[in-house]
């Protein structure tokens, strides 16, 4: 059985790249805001959650907080235009597995992705 | 009548009575009394020479004195038996007397006292007497005559006396009562000028011709004036105040108050500085214009902290602006990158398609952001103004737009002129902005009217409304509520509208909706595009 990712974020097109680039190894479900994303959290098990931080209704990072709230162990890859340093984003290293900036190099995001769940 | 009158009257009546007695007909043989008597008399009158002064303005103690005078002298002329003698002068001179002290009230009963005394002395003196002998006929009367002739006499220069007192007195309070009001000019005077003096602006003002009656030292020192000008001297003839004196000619001619008005002017060292003006006309007590009098104030350190501000402003921009372009671009750029990426690896014709077109949207979506950066940043460029016709151009902008109904009424013949690619943008900007506060179905209301220099265009939503914390910075380069928004949406509407001349008004409540309306002014047009 395939592990489940939940890619989200607002803008379309990156939900599509990211559906295009990892559905062959993995189950991808979306969510087009934070809100939506800890509901289907809540619902349904994940292995691995694909989030961005800028995005309208909840944001991100509050989001990545409720989804802690709930569930301490589940990896969150957080996948921003920001830049840690220059935007000063604060994230708790212990709540986020990594830390991918945009533009996304495909065969890195994937093996960061191995490295964390596996195939 | 005074103490000292009534003494030295007095005296005189003594020694005139002395004298008489002294050449009487009877030569000095007269007897010894009339010695004691004299003496009396002049005692008499050096005790009252020591009475208050105050008991001489009682009529009684002034008639009693008379009365003594006429018993003693009556006394006199017995004991010298001066019956027929000169003595009897003297009741006329005590008569005289009473009536100028007293007037006729007091002097009538100090005759009829002396003429009664009188006439029994000649009666004692005389029995067989007739009383028809000159002694009854002529002298009696003659007392009563001169108490009514002294009485008229004292009487009238009382009058005189009084009148001349009154009006000195009137004089005196005259003098101190304009002595009180000079006084008081020179202190208003004083507090007017000092009023002027610490006015915290310049305070100039002239007659008609320019000549100036009032400088204040503010004045002086903003424009530079030194000594050398003064009240008195020509506006025209100072070098660098002619766009000064323009406005203040401006006030007088026209009569108008010129409120916060900014010009050039030279200060005598020749330094060019931006005043703020004010100017009021003064009218004279006939109302016509005498002048006017003008306040104002250097602006150069205003100018140079607006212009300072100005600088930092354009720097947060562009810092802003950079943030936003990084972040902005990145998103369509991953989607490019990212989408050329699997272009690599993917054989199916189908996928291929759909990656091409994802990635001609990402620079589609680039090319829109920058467009919206030129926009906003571009300089002040000649553009070229068309008849625009408000509705078609509307009209064309909500054909796109669907699931969303929009009703749009009025302005069927509306013209503006302006540059058309701006005014699109415009109406777009805000139309789109409506319409992503609204849910499916809502209803957009566009309204065209016109009032007497503008023609307005409401747009109407009944979506989400903006907040009253958001509506202050509505106008804010780079402040969005929106995650796809720009955050320039409404900065560039500001400007578009600015450069047409037009002004714009946003009205809105959370929860009900948002009201915009676009003034653009009306102008002479001849055909529509």
């Amino acid at each position: 059985m395939k592990k489940r990712i939940l890619v989200c974020d607002d803008e379309e097109p990156i939900r599509l790249l990211l559906n295009e680039a990892l559905k062959n190894t993995y189950e991808i479900e979306e969510a087009t805001d934070g809100r939506e994303a800890v509901k289907i959290v809540t619902r349904e098990p994940f292995d691995l959650i694909i989030i961005d931080i800028k995005m309208p209704g909840t944001h991100g990072l509050e989001a990545i907080e409720r989804i802690r709230n709930r569930n301490k162990t589940i990896p969150i890859i957080i996948c921003s235009a920001y830049r840690l340093m220059e935007d000063d984003i604060v994230v708790k290293t212990s709540d986020v597995a990594a830390f991918i900036t945009k533009p996304i190099d495909i065969k890195a995001l994937k093996t960061k992705i191995f490295e964390i769940i596996g195939e | 009548m005074s103490k000292k009158i009534l003494l030295h009257l007095r005296f005189i009546l003594i020694l005139v009575t002395v004298l008489i007695m002294t050449y009487s007909k009877r030569g000095l043989s007269f007897p010894e009394p009339g010695y004691t008597i004299a003496l009396i008399y002049f005692v008499s009158n050096l005790i009252l020479c020591f009475l208050p002064e105050k008991k001489f303005s009682k009529p009684i103690i002034t008639f009693l004195i008379f009365l003594f005078d006429i018993i003693t002298i009556s006394l006199v002329i017995y004991v010298v038996q001066g019956l027929e003698t000169d003595f009897y002068l003297i009741y006329f001179l005590v008569i005289f007397a009473a009536s100028v002290s007293q007037g006729i009230g007091g002097s009538f009963p100090i005759a009829i006292v002396a003429s009664i005394i009188y006439a029994w002395l000649i009666y004692r003196a005389n029995p067989d007497i007739s009383f028809f002998s000159p002694a009854f006929l002529l002298r009696i009367p003659l007392l009563f005559i001169i108490a009514l002739v002294g009485s008229y006499w004292s009487a009238s220069t009382r009058r005189e006396l009084k009148k001349k007192e009154e009006l000195e007195r009137f004089s005196r309070e005259l003098e101190r009562e304009i002595g009180v009001i000079a006084a008081a000019e020179i202190e208003l005077r004083k507090y007017t000028e000092k009023i002027i003096n610490n006015v915290p602006g310049g305070v100039i003002a002239t007659r008609t011709d320019g000549t100036i009656t009032t400088l204040n030292p503010e004045a002086v020192r903003v424009l530079c004036l030194g000594k050398n000008v003064l009240a008195g001297q020509n506006i025209k003839d100072i070098k660098g105040l002619g766009a000064f004196w323009k406005k203040m000619e401006q006030s007088i001619n026209s009569g108008i108050t010129v409120k916060r008005d900014e010009v050039l002017i030279k200060n005598q060292k020749d330094e060019t500085i931006p005043i703020g003006i004010s100017i009021s006309p003064i009218t004279d007590t006939s109302e016509r214009f005498s002048g006017c009098v003008a306040i104002f104030k250097d602006l150069s350190e205003i100018r140079a902290l607006e212009e300072k501000l100005k600088a930092a402003e354009r720097l947060s921009y562009l810092g802003k602006m950079a943030s936003w372009v990084a972040h902005e671009i990145r998103n369509p750029l991953t989607a490019i990158d990212g989408f050329a990426q699997l272009l690599e690896n993917t054989k199916k014709k189908k996928k291929i398609m759909l990656f091409i077109s994802e990635i001609q949207k990402g620079t589609q979506r680039i090319n829109h952001i920058i467009d919206d950066i030129l926009t906003f940043a571009r300089a002040k460029r000649k553009v070229e103004y068309v008849d625009i016709n408000l509705r078609s151009l509307i009209e064309s902008i909500i054909k796109n737009i669907k699931n969303i109904k929009i009703t749009i009424k009025g302005g069927k013949s509306f013209i503006f002129r302006g540059e058309i690619e701006s005014i699109r943008r415009l109406f777009i900007n805000l139309i789109n902005n409506s319409v992503e506060s609204m849910d499916e179905y809502s209803e957009l209301q566009i309204n065209l009217s016109i009032d007497k220099n503008y023609y307005i265009t409401e747009i109407i939503d009944n979506g989400k409304g903006i907040s009253k914390e958001d509506m202050k910075k509505l106008f804010t380069p780079f402040f969005t509520t929106k995650q796809r928004g720009t955050g320039l949406g409404l900065s560039i509407v500001k400007k578009i509208v600015e450069e047409h001349k037009g002004k714009i008004k946003i009205e809105s409540e959370q929860g009900i909706g948002t009201t915009c309306r676009v003034y653009l002014p009306k102008r002479k047009s001849k055909k529509a595009i």
